[in-house]
C-alpha cells in the first residue's frame, strides 16, 4: 500500500510557505515601461497602446479599418486599441498613469487634460508639432495650449444647440422661437403633463454645464475670468439668463421635464416626440434622431441672445490626441499621432464616422451633411461658439454650476442666490494657475 | 496506579531537556500560524494600513493624485471646517445615518422575529429579504429611480390614491435624501435580518418557557428576554449600519451625483469627486480622515453602549 513520504505537518508548512511567496509575488510592483525607451524590450517597443472614449456606439468597429491601414503603412508597429467608457475615464487613466503602464496615445477633451498636464503625464509636444499650427482652426490650436506649451494635436470639435421637434410645434401651430419671449411662450404651449409632453428640457444632468455656459454667454458673461482668478458668472446678465430659463420657464412655469427624470427617460420621451426643445450635440442627429425617430421633423436654434452685451451661443468644445510622458517608444507613438492628425482621419472618422467637426482648416463639409448639423456648424463661423476655459479648476467650477443650476430648477434657490453661491464656492480655489 | 507513580520521577528528570524543545515547537507553531495568515495580512497591509497612513500624510499636503505634494500643515483641516460644501456633505451624511440606522434595525428586528415565529418556510423568507442586497447597486438604483419617478413611478401612484400630490423624489432637495434613505433601507435590511435571526436562534428556549410559566406574554417576553439577549447582535448591527451609512457612496453616485444643489452629496461622494475629478487629493484625504475620526468615535461610543455584561 502506498504511504506518503510527506507528513501532514510538512505539507501544511510547505503550503503556508508557498502561499506567502505567491502573495508576496502578487504584491510586487509591476515593472513600469520606464521613461527611457532604451530600457524597454524590443517587442513592446513596437506596440502602441491607443485609448479613446467613444463618440459612437460602434466606436471599435469604426477604428478597426483605420488602424489596420496604419499598421499596413507602418509595418512593425502594432496598435492596441481600447475604448474607455466616459464614466470611468478618471479612474482608468489615473490607475494607468500611477501603475506606469499608460496608453501611448490617447484622446481627451479640453476639460480633462489640464489635470494630467499638472500630473506630468502628458508629453509636451510643442517642438514636434509647432509646424502644424497653420493647418488648424485658431480655436482648436488655442485649446491645445496650456501653461505656454502645446500638449496635443486638435482632433475633433463638438457643437451643441437646441433641437426643436417641429412635428410638435406644428401640431400646436407654433413657429420656432427667435427670442426669449417666444421661447417661453412656446415652452408653455408645448407642455401638457396630462399628455406627457414637455416644452423644454432645462437639463439637470451632471454635464449640464454644456447648456449653462452658453446660457451665461447669452447673458453676456463667462463662468470664469480670462485670467482664471475670479468667477464672473454672477453678473446682472448671468443672473438674468439663469432667471429666464431656470427660474421662470422651468420652475415657475413648470414647462420643463422634472429635475428627477433620468437621462434615459428624457431620451425616450424626446425620441417619442414628447419634448419640444432639447439641447443636443451634432453627433446625435444622424446616429440617434434620424435613426430612431426618422419621422420627426427637426429644426435647430442656438441659445438666444438675452442681454445687450450677450450673444447667440452654442456649446463648442474640442478634443485632442495626446502622447503619454511615460510612453515606452515615443517615436512609434508619434508616428501614430501623425497618422491620427491626417486629413484622411478628419474625414473618415470625425466627419463620416461620428458627425463631429474637423479642426483642420482645409477640410470641406461633406456633401450629404445633415441640414441640422450644417446649421449648428455654421454658428461657429458666426462666433457663437463658447466652450471650456482651459484650467485645472474648470471641472470644480462646472460641478458647482451644475449643482446650483439644479437648485434653481428645483425651486430651492433663486438665480441670484445660486450664482452667488457658485462665486462663494469656486472663487477661493482659483489662483490663476 | 503503580505505573503512574513510578514514571513521575523520570518525567521530572527529563523536564530541563524538553523545555527548549517545547519552546522551539511553540515558536514553530506560531510561525506556521503567521505563515498561514500572511496572505491576508499582506492584503490588509497593502490595501488598508498603507493607504490609511498615506491618506493621513496626504491630508497635510497639497497636490494631485500623481506628481508632487507640498506640505501645508493643518491648512486643509482649517479649510475643511470652513468649506460650505464639505459642511453640507457632513450634514447630509449625518441625516442619512440618523434616518436610516434606527429604521433599518427596527424593521430588521421585526422581520427577524416574524420569520423566527414561522413554523415553515423560514429559509425562503430569509432568502427573499436578503435578495435586494445581492442585486448589483446599478440595477437596484435604476429600479429605484423608476419606483420613485415623479410621473410614472408606482410610489407616487400609490400616494395619489390617498390624495398626496406628485413628488419629484430625486429632483426635490427636500425629498431626495428620504428617497435614497428608502432605497438604502430596502437594500440593506436583509443583512441585519440574517444577523438578528441567527442571534434569535441562539436564545435558549427554556427562558421563553420559564417566562410563559411565570405568566409573561407577547411583547413582555420580547422586551424582557429577546431584546436583552439580542443586545450584542443589536450592537453589532447598529455599529455596522452606522459605518455603512456614513460611508454611503454608490446610491448617490448612481442616482443623483450629489444633486440637486448638493443636497444628497455625502462625504464619501465628495471625497471621490475631489480626489478623482478635481485632482485635489490633499483636501480629499483631509475629508476622508475627518470621516474616519467621526466613524471611529461613533463606533467606540456604540460599542460602549452595547457592551453586555449580562450572562444567562
Amino acid at each position: 500500500m502506498f504511504r506518503s513520504q510527506v507528513s501532514r505537518r510538512q505539507f501544511l508548512q510547505s503550503s503556508a510557505a508557498l502561499m506567502s511567496m505567491a502573495a508576496l509575488a502578487a504584491c510586487a510592483a509591476p515593472v513600469a515601461p520606464g521613461t527611457s525607451g532604451d530600457a524597454a524590450p524590443a517587442a513592446a517597443a513596437e506596440t502602441v497602446l491607443f485609448w479613446k472614449p467613444p463618440h459612437s456606439a460602434q466606436e471599435a468597429d469604426l477604428w478597426k479599418p483605420l488602424l489596420e491601414k496604419f499598421q499596413t503603412e507602418n509595418a512593425g508597429i502594432t496598435v492596441e486599441h481600447q475604448v474607455v467608457p466616459w464614466a470611468s475615464v478618471d479612474e482608468q487613466f489615473t490607475a494607468a498613469f500611477a501603475g506606469g503602464s499608460p496608453p501611448d496615445i490617447f484622446y481627451l477633451p479640453d476639460e480633462w487634460y489640464p489635470k494630467y498636464v499638472n500630473q506630468e503625464q502628458i508629453a509636451d509636444i510643442t517642438d514636434k508639432i509647432s509646424g502644424w499650427k497653420d493647418q488648424y482652426s485658431e480655436a482648436g490650436w488655442t485649446g491645445a495650449t496650456y501653461k505656454g506649451s502645446t500638449w496635443g494635436a486638435p482632433f475633433l470639435g463638438v457643437a451643441q444647440g437646441w433641437v426643436l421637434n417641429m412635428t410638435l410645434f406644428n401640431e400646436k401651430g407654433i413657429a420656432a422661437p427667435t427670442n426669449w419671449e417666444e421661447f417661453r411662450a412656446a415652452a408653455q404651449a408645448l407642455t401638457d403633463t396630462a399628455a406627457g409632453t414637455y416644452g423644454v428640457v432645462a437639463d439637470a444632468g451632471p454635464t449640464n454645464w454644456t447648456t449653462m455656459v452658453p446660457l451665461l454667454a447669452a447673458g453676456g458673461t463667462k463662468l470664469l475670468s480670462d485670467d482664471l482668478l475670479t468667477v464672473t458668472a454672477n453678473t446682472e446678465g448671468g443672473v438674468a439668463a439663469f432667471e429666464t430659463l431656470l427660474e421662470n420657464i422651468a420652475w415657475n412655469d413648470q414647462s420643463s421635464t422634472p429635475v428627477g427624470f433620468t437621462a434615459d427617460q428624457i431620451r425616450s420621451l424626446a425620441l417619442d416626440g414628447k419634448i419640444g426643445m432639447i439641447w443636443q450635440e451634432t453627433s446625435t442627429i444622424k446616429a440617434v434622431w434620424r435613426t430612431e425617430a426618422p419621422d420627426l421633423e427637426l429644426a435647430t436654434i442656438p441659445m438666444l441672445q438675452l442681454a445687450d452685451n450677450g450673444t447667440n451661443a452654442s456649446w463648442a468644445n474640442i478634443g485632442f490626441m495626446f502622447m503619454a510622458q511615460q510612453s515606452a517608444d515615443k517615436d512609434a507613438a508619434f508616428t501614430l499621432l501623425e497618422y491620427l492628425s491626417t486629413d484622411d482621419m478628419q474625414v473618415e472618422y470625425v466627419q463620416k464616422g461620428v458627425d463631429l467637426l474637423p479642426l483642420k482648416k482645409d477640410i470641406a463639409g461633406l456633401p450629404d451633411i445633415d441640414p441640422i448639423v450644417e446649421e449648428m456648424v455654421s454658428w461657429l463661423g458666426e462666433g457663437y461658439g463658447v466652450g471650456t476655459q482651459i484650467s485645472i479648476r474648470w471641472r470644480d467650477a462646472t460641478t458647482s454650476l451644475v449643482q446650483e443650476a439644479q437648485a434653481v430648477l428645483s425651486g430651492a434657490k433663486t438665480a441670484a442666490q445660486a450664482l452667488a453661491d457658485v462665486e462663494a464656492t469656486v472663487g477661493p480655489i482659483l489662483d490663476g494657475e | 496506579m503503580s505505573v503512574t507513580s513510578t514514571a513521575q520521577p523520570a518525567l521530572r528528570a527529563a523536564a530541563p531537556a524538553t523545555k527548549p524543545r517545547r519552546a522551539w515547537r511553540k515558536m514553530r507553531e506560531s510561525l506556521l500560524c503567521y505563515l498561514f495568515l500572511s496572505p491576508s495580512l499582506i492584503v490588509i497591509l497593502g490595501f488598508s494600513i498603507v493607504p490609511l497612513v498615506w491618506s493621513i500624510y496626504y491630508s497635510f499636503t497639497k497636490g494631485g493624485m500623481l506628481g508632487r505634494h507640498t506640505f501645508v500643515g493643518v491648512e486643509n483641516y482649517v479649510k475643511a471646517f470652513a468649506h460650505p460644501i464639505f459642511l453640507q456633505t457632513l450634514i447630509n451624511t449625518t441625516q442619512y445615518a440618523v434616518l436610516t440606522v434606527p429604521i433599518v434595525i427596527l424593521l430588521a428586528l421585526l422581520v427577524a422575529i416574524v420569520i423566527f415565529q414561522l413554523p415553515k418556510m423560514q429559509g425562503f423568507f430569509r432568502g427573499t429579504v436578503y435578495f435586494p442586497l445581492i442585486t448589483p447597486v446599478v440595477i437596484a438604483a435604476n429600479i429605484w429611480a423608476y419606483i420613485v419617478n415623479r410621473d410614472f413611478g408606482p410610489l407616487n401612484h400609490l400616494l395619489s390614491m390617498v390624495g398626496v400630490p406628485r413628488i419629484d423624489w430625486l429632483g426635490d432637495p427636500v425629498w431626495a435624501i428620504p428617497a435614497i434613505v428608502m432605497m438604502e433601507i430596502w437594500r440593506g435590511f436583509g443583512f441585519y435580518v440574517i444577523i438578528l435571526f441567527a442571534a434569535l436562534q441562539s436564545i435558549p428556549k427554556e427562558l421563553y418557557e420559564a417566562a410563559r410559566i411565570d405568566g409573561a406574554k407577547g411583547l413582555r417576553i420580547i422586551w424582557s428576554i429577546t431584546i436583552p439577549l439580542l443586545r450584542p447582535a443589536l450592537g453589532f448591527c447598529f455599529i455596522m449600519a452606522t459605518i455603512f451609512n456614513f460611508q454611503l457612496f454608490d446610491a448617490v453616485y448612481v442616482l443623483t451625483k450629489g444633486g440637486p444643489a448638493w443636497k444628497t452629496a455625502t462625504v464619501s461622494w465628495y471625497v471621490y469627486q475631489q480626489a478623482f475629478q478635481a485632482d485635489n487629493v490633499g483636501f480629499a484625504s483631509t475629508m476622508g480622515v475627518v470621516l474616519l475620526v467621526i466613524i471611529l468615535t461613533l463606533s467606540l461610543m456604540q460599542m460602549r453602549f452595547f457592551r453586555s455584561d449580562i450572562e444567562y
